[in-house]
């Protein structure tokens, strides 16, 4: 079943008399459950998607929760959906965490005793169970991160939107996150929807990755990546251009290339073959993905 | 019905619990009120004024504190809410952000209420007015109810110019200084037609009526009243939709 269907969604902003087109018509159904990563560059236009999604920028084309148009769902929306944006600004310093989480249950007309268990087991997973009544002010930048994911994930709603949900996290409590999200039988019904820089914890925790570029959404697979190889030589190979020049170290020239688009084997001359030490199997991931489509040199 | 009453409760509680956490500012803002009041009185009774003017002077002081307080609680909170990036989880985590600032306008209406009974009270034991007149100030409350609209229609303007254009500070204490002085100025006089033309300049001569003579029925002028809250209200709801459909365009609904 498809949760949030987006139909020719479009997004410009103006800058002065020029207009910069940020979503350019994508076309994407999501499904019911399952967790979403979305990549992008700075300024590609993560966060104006899931604003758009949340209706707090307006756009054209449509955005359906369970086939409702969003803008007919307008005050029905807190059923469908929680967000969370630029993390420890979305909570109030002055109050404590449990006060929070009180507040923006009161917020949505939901009573905190049908949130209290679980809101606990959320709040120990990020270890704050100890610090439920101090103020939010005196946490650190971190703990101020998970105080917020723990109210955008406190009512079980249906989709839950996470923008840099890591930023400020130590590592352990990244990992713990990201065994959250793949073990927690509640996440397990929900649909998340996760933008983030940290490609780790993208490719550990996230079931459909997409790439947002030039306005377009453009989905991760890793079957669809064509192997890909290292060739070491003790001499720089002339005969084909196709081959892609990465480093000359220690005296050694590296070229990669993709299998299925040529096999260099076949075509290099016996003295270059013979000058050749090694062919290693390259692992054509996540990263290798987001340089390649944001048309960026990494060079490995 | 039942989400209003949860939502009106959880923002009285959390205004509560900050006049809890910070109670020296809490208690030094009711002194303060007073103080100011204390020193008009004196200033007053020096100058030779009558208890007629006394009274006056304090429910033009009343209504003016009353006036600023409930217009900044809009204004304060939606520009406060923007700078701390908690606007967006407002509209997000509630149902209907108008209802919610509202509820907010309420919450400020409640406490600023008990902050003025509190200093009433105090005046009326320290003897500075009769007992009658504070009884008064009590039975003029319905009126403020009723005209509290007229002040969250500016209430939503000003914060719709937040929204839009970030810092109004200058026009904010322009406002909230010289437009409420203005206010419960003029309508300390006879009443004119034209009040209703003027935010809360209606409600404030009734309520002004009602300290100086007691129970007062003007039907005109209680029309008046509701004319003026219902027009200010709408005029300051539908420029709020504008300029927020602007942020909205322009995604800096949270920015400051």
């Amino acid at each position: 079943m498809t949760s949030i269907s987006l139909k020719n969604l479009k997004k410009e902003y103006k800058n002065g008399k020029s207009t910069i087109p940020v979503l350019k018509n994508i076309s994407v159904d999501f499904p019911d459950t399952g967790i979403i990563g979305l990549l992008g560059k700075n300024g590609a236009g993560k966060t104006t998607l899931i604003k758009s999604c949340v209706n707090l920028i307006s756009y054209s084309g449509s955005i359906s929760y369970f086939g409702k148009d969003l803008q007919s769902i307008s005050k029905q929306h807190t059923h469908y959906y929680t967000a969370l944006f630029e993390g420890n600004r979305n909570i109030y310093w002055k109050l404590t965490p449990l006060e929070n989480i009180k507040y923006f249950a009161g917020l949505r007309g939901i009573e905190y005793s049908s949130i209290k268990e679980y809101t606990f087991e959320l709040l120990t997973l990020f270890e704050l169970e100890n610090k439920t009544n101090n103020l939010v002010e005196s946490l650190s930048r971190g703990m101020q991160q998970k105080v917020a994911l723990v109210i955008a994930l406190s009512f079980n709603t249906p989709i839950v939107y996470l923008d840099e949900p890591t930023l400020g996290l130590d590592i352990e409590t990244r990992n713990s996150l990201i065994n959250f999200f793949v073990k927690n039988n509640h996440i397990k019904k929900q649909l998340l929807v996760i933008s983030s820089h940290d490609l780790d914890f993208i490719m550990a925790a996230c079931d459909t990755i997409y790439l947002l570029q030039n306005g377009q959404l453009h989905e991760y697979n890793s079957n669809l990546i064509q192997p890909r190889f290292r060739i070491k030589s003790k001499t720089k190979i002339f005969s084909l251009e196709s081959l892609e020049f990465i480093k000359e170290e220690d005296n050694y020239f590296y070229y990669d290339f993709d299998l299925e688009a040529i096999n260099p084997l076949s075509i290099l001359t016996n003295k270059e073959r013979d000058n050749i030490i090694s062919i290693t199997n390259l692992k054509y991931d996540l990263e290798q993905f987001y340089y390649k489509s944001t048309d960026q040199n990494k060079k490995i | 019905m039942i989400y209003y009453f949860i939502l009106l409760k959880t923002i009285v509680k959390k205004d509560f619990l900050y006049l809890e956490r910070y109670w020296l500012n809490s208690i030094f803002s009711i002194i303060l009120i007073s103080l100011f009041f204390l020193i008009f009185t004196y200033g007053a009774h020096r100058l030779g004024s009558k208890d007629g003017n006394i009274n006056n002077l304090l429910s033009g002081y009343i209504t003016w504190i009353f006036m600023t307080t409930i217009f900044s609680t809009l204004v304060t909170n939606t520009s406060n809410e923007a700078s701390l990036g908690t606007l967006e989880q407002l509209y997000i985590n509630s149902r209907s952000f108008y209802v919610t600032i509202i509820m907010q306008g309420l919450s400020g209406f409640l406490i600023i209420f008990i902050q003025i009974s509190i200093l009433v009270l105090i005046i009326t034991i320290l003897g500075f007015i009769p007992i009658n007149i504070a009884f008064r100030y009590f039975l003029s409350l319905p009126f403020f109810i009723l005209g509290v609209p007229a002040l969250w229609g500016i209430g939503l303007l000003l914060a719709a110019i937040v929204l839009r254009y970030k810092n109004v500070t200058s026009i904010y204490t322009v406002l909230s200084s010289l437009l409420f002085g203005f206010i419960s100025y003029i309508s300390s006089f006879s009443y004119n037609w034209k009040y209703t033309l003027i935010p809360f300049a209606p409600a404030s001569h009734y309520i002004q009526e009602i300290m100086s003579r007691g129970v007062y029925i003007d039907i005109v002028c209680l029309t008046s009243v509701l004319l003026n809250s219902t027009c200010f209200f709408i005029i300051g709801f539908i420029l709020f939709r504008k300029y927020e459909e602007k942020s909205k365009n322009n995604a800096n609904f949270a920015h400051h």
